[in-house]
């Protein structure tokens, strides 16, 4: 369900933060070492954003490294003021 | 319900016929008298390419008018489904690809093939494609949220999609997109609107936002907004490129995705790379309906020869370059895409097609490819396809 992908998004972003950069996790700075997974700390050429070398998952597909220009929306409450605490969605009205 | 008796429902029909009745009151006589007439019912997210398909079929040894009716993707499989057949006006398009109208019988005709953007089963309604029915994939299409050209927003979220049009703008407070009258939305039979929702984790008949009833409404009332920053709508992403004066497609970024991305590499290409590799996620393969006998064969040969131009059944004739016109009408030929999905907005994998068209699709898309030419062979490897060297 939505509430469960959600949280799954940014958990998924919180094991992303110390290998990747971007401007919605933290920056990797100069080590752009390869884990043992396929996600590295690889950015894309434009967007600055963590993405994968190797993708093999549905979700690494969507974050695979790329030519292309990418412009990350930012799901915070600040934008999104419906959001819960944890970061998932709030049942439909 | 067989087919057959799907003919036999008329009373629904003539109570249907405004509904059918899309298009301009004035039209060029009767449908059924046009030659060789094949008649299709679905989206209007599909009459820019089958317009640009008809000339050509015209010039066919045997030519063929194709007549064809969107009064909402879903009708294109629920005409199967409740035997609702096609009244009022439709659209035909003549030897120079000028769209004119002619006329149903009042008593309605039966559709020879149904076009949507979406799986049918998705459809309100459609529980099963019914007995008698076939299904064959098309071009893919992708879907588009725009904002007219006047609007700074460059991006959106699925997240931020499922506040916007699953509580409404008012309620769902993502700005600047608050302002419920700038909400523009189409009903739960549109193509695009059951795959965003799908993207966005909304109940497609739950979509907020005032109906415009078509992709070229859709665009109208975007360019027209008094408050272009609030706007917001939705089309299929070829219909957003042809109208790249007045509205711009935003990047999307779906669920699980770290970073939103358009369609194309960049926000002015015409590329679709990114619909190609599965960065751009909001894309369906068209679906072709049309009646089948007992041993899933066409009923309708004339039917049957077009579908199979699409699905590659059928050999395509010198006058009708359908990758070419797929192409250039924004749409992109499956031989092009590096990733695939067996559900609807579902999980992307990695595939590469039979007899892969990439190279050809990039040069066609935008004029330039990095890969090697080639006449019959590729001495560096990989097959020479439609003048280029492909991987296979």
């Amino acid at each position: 369900m939505r509430t469960h992908t959600t949280k799954f998004f940014w958990i998924a972003l919180a094991l992303l933060a110390p290998a990747c950069g971007g401007s919605q996790v933290e920056p990797p700075g100069d080590d752009d070492t390869t884990g043992d997974d396929d996600t590295t700390g690889a950015t894309d050429e434009t967007g600055g954003e963590p993405c994968v070398e190797d993708p093999k998952d549905p979700v690494e597909i969507l974050n695979a490294c790329s030519d292309a220009t990418c412009e990350p929306f930012a799901n915070t409450k600040e934008r999104l003021p419906l959001l819960k605490d944890d970061g998932s969605l709030p049942p439909l009205p | 319900m067989d087919h057959s008796s799907l003919r036999r429902v008329v009373p629904l029909t003539l109570a249907l016929g405004l509904v059918f009745a899309a298009g301009p009151a004035r039209a060029d006589g009767e449908c059924l008298d046009k030659p060789n007439p094949l008649i299709g019912v679905g989206g209007s997210a599909s009459k820019p390419l089958l317009g640009k398909i008809a000339p050509q079929l015209l010039a066919l040894d045997e030519p063929v008018t194709l007549i064809y009716q969107a009064p909402g993707a879903c009708f294109g499989i629920t005409t199967y489904v409740d035997g609702t057949r096609a009244t009022g006006t439709a659209s035909y398009w003549d030897a120079d690809g000028t769209e004119q109208t002619c006329n149903f019988p009042v008593t309605g005709v039966d559709a020879d093939f149904g076009m949507l953007g979406v799986q049918g089963t998705l459809c309100e309604g459609v529980d099963a494609i019914p007995d008698g029915i076939g299904e064959w994939t098309g071009p893919i299409t992708s879907w588009s949220l725009i904002v007219p050209g006047d609007s700074s927003q460059t991006s959106i979220s699925a997240e931020a999609v499922y506040f916007i049009y699953g509580f409404g703008a008012a309620l769902g407070q993502v700005a600047p997109w608050t302002v419920d009258a700038e909400l523009y939305s189409r009903n739960a039979t549109s193509a695009a609107l059951i795959a965003i929702a799908l993207a966005a984790g909304v109940p497609p008949t739950k979509f907020k936002g005032t109906d415009v009833g078509s992709n070229q409404m859709m665009i109208s009332s975007l360019a027209q907004s008094t408050n272009p920053e609030a706007a917001i709508g939705f089309v299929s992403t070829e219909v957003a490129d042809q109208n790249r004066d007045s509205v711009r497609t935003l990047a999307f970024q779906a669920t699980d995705q770290t970073c939103a991305y358009w369609p194309d590499t960049t926000a002015t290409a015409f590329d679709k790379q990114n619909v190609r590799d599965g960065h751009y996620s909001l894309w369906s393969p068209y679906r072709f309906y049309a009646p089948v006998d007992g041993g899933g064969k066409f009923t309708n040969p004339v039917t049957e020869k077009f579908v199979g131009y699409f699905t590659g059944a059928e050999p395509l004739p010198a006058e009708l370059p359908l990758l070419d016109i797929v192409i250039d009408n924004g749409n992109i030929p499956e031989c092009a895409m590096q990733v695939w999905r067996d559900d609807e907005i579902g999980p992307l994998y990695s595939r590469q097609p039979d007899a892969p068209c990439g190279c050809y699709y990039e040069f066609r898309a935008t004029g330039e490819t990095s890969c090697a030419e080639c006449t019959d062979t590729c001495d560096a490897g990989g097959t020479c396809r439609h003048g280029f060297c492909e991987v296979i």
